[in-house]
């Protein structure tokens, strides 16, 4: 069989395995050729797992051998963020700080993944402890856009959005605490699912911001994605914050009319959209139209202010989970300190990028002694007053279509040196991670110059089936 | 301003991270920036609104208390194995801290050092005592030969007596008249 790497799906390769067309062995073989003669166009994996991927390939052969069901992911070649943690196989973060840190356990996600008969190929770049929109604050240099390569892929998941779209991988995944999935998936043309909030347990995900942080898959199609999120989604018992809510078979729904589905669009976000990704962005919403969708305005009268709630919460929360890092537990440590004291803060201040410094310092400021109420406990409030919007929102409409970036991917080095710059381009993401609720971003189209726009779907908290519904409807329209 | 760099060495040192004074005037202007932008949310009323601590508050279940799977002793020191020049760093920190903290150990050490140094000088002069006393015997000892030569010699006889004593005519020594009884 001729093997096209780049086109692959999961229906394609099922339909290859249970012809005998190909083995997975020879598939994951092929796949890795393929992707590390690919990658230094672009950086997004970090490292390769080529014996872990082949035992994984061998294991599912044979139980095609044996007659068995190889499993709803058999011999997809994945690749996964490098802040999700795997046994045996290195886990950087991409920070310096964990440069070596092999750790002793699988994340749930990547059990449940390798037990659907998934074949992980290799850890992704990305930034700094998932901290960034650019993938530039990698501590091992920053991801190409394979559609543009003097561009970012965006980020933080820049690595696994490039990765798929470069066709180095089937699918991938990512993490998500302000956009960091969607984001990078609209710079690359490819499809982002941060599922709702608790669908997909943390166990084994490097923690960023505790109470935002999500673990959600990338594709090129939004069944492939569907597949990905339905295996890795339920209630673990080691992770407290994972919801006992059932699981449905998201892609039973796919192909499915979306005739007569109510759409909102916030209005305050279309005031923030400007020049051509806006003229995308409403081609989509023209198209959504056609398909029989009933469009209509809905308040979102909070969104001004969930920029600052955001980076309120998310910094308060990463000064608190990256207190660990202090030269004792994990690999990274200061030399020659002449104190206990000084170790630590000589182990942080080397271990750390700019952006997480700039993140702890911002956290610790909000969360010190007279602070607290000011920031942190006022951030708390604005966000349940942004996931009521939200809860409004869908008394009225079954969905919310809404931009994913305010432009497209953007030069390397143009927003570096501006982090406020930087943390406003988030505007449109932030808001549905504050609420919890479901999103993604689906391809919408491209600039005159070529460069992706997605477009993002919101509904209602464990509601990822109209998502996708809608999203797999639009992406065959 | 919002914030001083001293306020930054503060946070700084709160949050355990040495920063280079670049670093420091660089975030001091950054994080003012962030921090004005932040000041938006007292625009918003609050009051009567609870705070949002978690997303789905009723989902957050806690599992059984029973024992399950756990990581394998092995894996839980692989890292530590895995790492022993930093096993051999944290005892190298380990030991400078204790010198810093030894001092008074040292001094005491030094203490007995001197002790020692004493009771070894003490030592010779018990063995140099030990020597003069082997002397002292042997001086003894001599002193037995000297006496020996000089003991009594046998008492002689009245005849031998009188045969060592000067013989008569010599001048000065008149001759002891002999009493027959």
């Amino acid at each position: 069989m001729d093997l096209d790497i780049p086109s692959l799906t999961i229906g394609k390769i099922r339909q290859a395995l249970e012809t005998r067309a190909v083995s997975a062995a020879e598939l994951a073989g092929e796949a890795l050729r393929f992707a590390r003669a690919e990658n230094p166009k672009t950086n997004a994996y970090l490292h390769f797992s080529p014996e872990r991927a082949l035992a994984a390939a061998r294991r599912v052969d044979e139980k095609i051998a044996r007659g068995e069901d190889p499993g709803p992911l058999a011999g997809v070649p994945v690749a996964v963020k490098d802040v999700i943690v795997t046994k045996g196989l290195r886990t950087t973060c991409a920070s310096k700080m964990l440069a070596n840190y092999i750790p002793p356990y699988d994340a749930t996600a990547i059990e449940r993944i390798e037990q659907a008969g998934g074949v992980i190929l290799g850890k992704t770049n990305c930034d700094e402890f998932a901290m960034g929109s650019s993938t530039e604050n990698s501590a091992f240099g920053p991801v190409r856009n394979p559609r543009a390569p003097e561009r970012v892929p965006g980020g933080s998941s820049g690595g696994s959005a490039a990765a798929v779209a470069q066709g180095t991988a089937v699918v991938a995944l990512g993490s998500d605490t302000g956009g960091s999935i969607r984001q990078p998936a609209s710079f690359c043309g490819v499809v982002g699912v941060t599922p709702t909030y608790g669908r997909v347990s943390r166990y084994g995900l490097t923690a960023f911001a505790s109470s935002l942080d999500h673990i959600g898959p990338f594709a090129r199609s939004v069944r492939d994605a569907a597949t990905v999120l339905g295996v890795m989604a339920g209630r673990d018992p080691r992770d407290a914050t994972s919801a006992a809510a059932p699981v449905p078979d998201y892609t039973a729904q796919l192909n499915r009319k979306v005739e007569g589905l109510k759409l909102g669009l916030p209005p305050e976000y279309l005031k923030e959209l400007k020049g051509e990704s806006g003229e995308v962005f409403f081609r989509g919403v023209d198209v959504l139209k056609k398909l029989g969708c009933q469009v209509r305005e809905v308040g979102m009268p909070h969104t001004d202010y969930a920029i600052a709630t955001y980076y309120i919460i998310a910094t308060a929360e990463a000064s608190s989970n990256l207190a660990r890092y202090d030269g004792v537990r994990y690999t990274f440590r200061s030399q020659d300190s002449p104190t206990l004291a000084e170790m630590y803060r000589a182990t942080r201040g080397e271990g750390f990028g700019a952006e997480c410094k700039r993140r702890i310092m911002l956290g610790t400021y909000v969360l010190s002694a007279g602070y607290y109420d000011a920031y942190y406990l006022k951030a708390q409030k604005v966000r349940a007053l942004i996931a009521r919007d939200f809860a409004r929102a869908f008394d009225e409409v079954d969905a919310i279509a809404a931009p994913v970036s305010p432009f497209p991917a953007f030069r390397l080095g143009e927003k570096i040196d501006d982090p406020l710059a930087m943390y406003l381009s988030d505007i449109f993401t932030i808001t549905g991670s504050l609420a919890g609720v479901p999103c993604m971003s689906v391809p919408c189209g491209t600039t005159s110059e070529g460069l992706p726009v997605g477009l993002q779907l919101l509904t209602r908290h464990f509601d990822e089936t109209t998502m996708f519904r809608i999203a797999d409807a639009f992406e065959n329209a | 301003m919002k914030i001083s760099e001293q306020d930054v060495r503060q946070v700084a040192e709160l949050a355990d991270l040495k920063l280079s004074g670049a670093e420091v005037s660089r975030l001091r202007a950054e994080l003012d920036g962030i921090l004005a932008h932040v000041e938006k949310l007292n625009e918003v009323d609050t009051s009567g609104v609870e705070p949002m601590a978690q997303v789905l508050v009723a989902q957050a279940l806690a599992r059984e208390d029973k024992v399950a799977q756990a990581l394998a002793y092995e894996d839980k020191v692989a890292q530590a194995l895995a790492c022993e020049d930093k096993v051999a760093q944290a005892l190298a920190c380990e030991d400078k801290v204790a010198q810093a903290l030894a001092c008074e150990d040292k001094v005491a050490q030094a203490l007995a050092c001197e002790d020692k140094v004493a009771q070894a000088l003490a030592c010779e002069d018990k063995v140099a005592q030990a020597l003069a006393c082997e002397d002292k015997v042997a001086q003894a000892l001599a002193c037995e030969d000297t006496l020996r030569d000089d003991a009594p010699l046998p008492p002689l006889g009245n005849q031998a007596a009188l045969a060592n004593a000067p013989q008569p005519g010599a001048g000065y020594f008149k001759v002891p008249k002999v009493i027959e009884r």
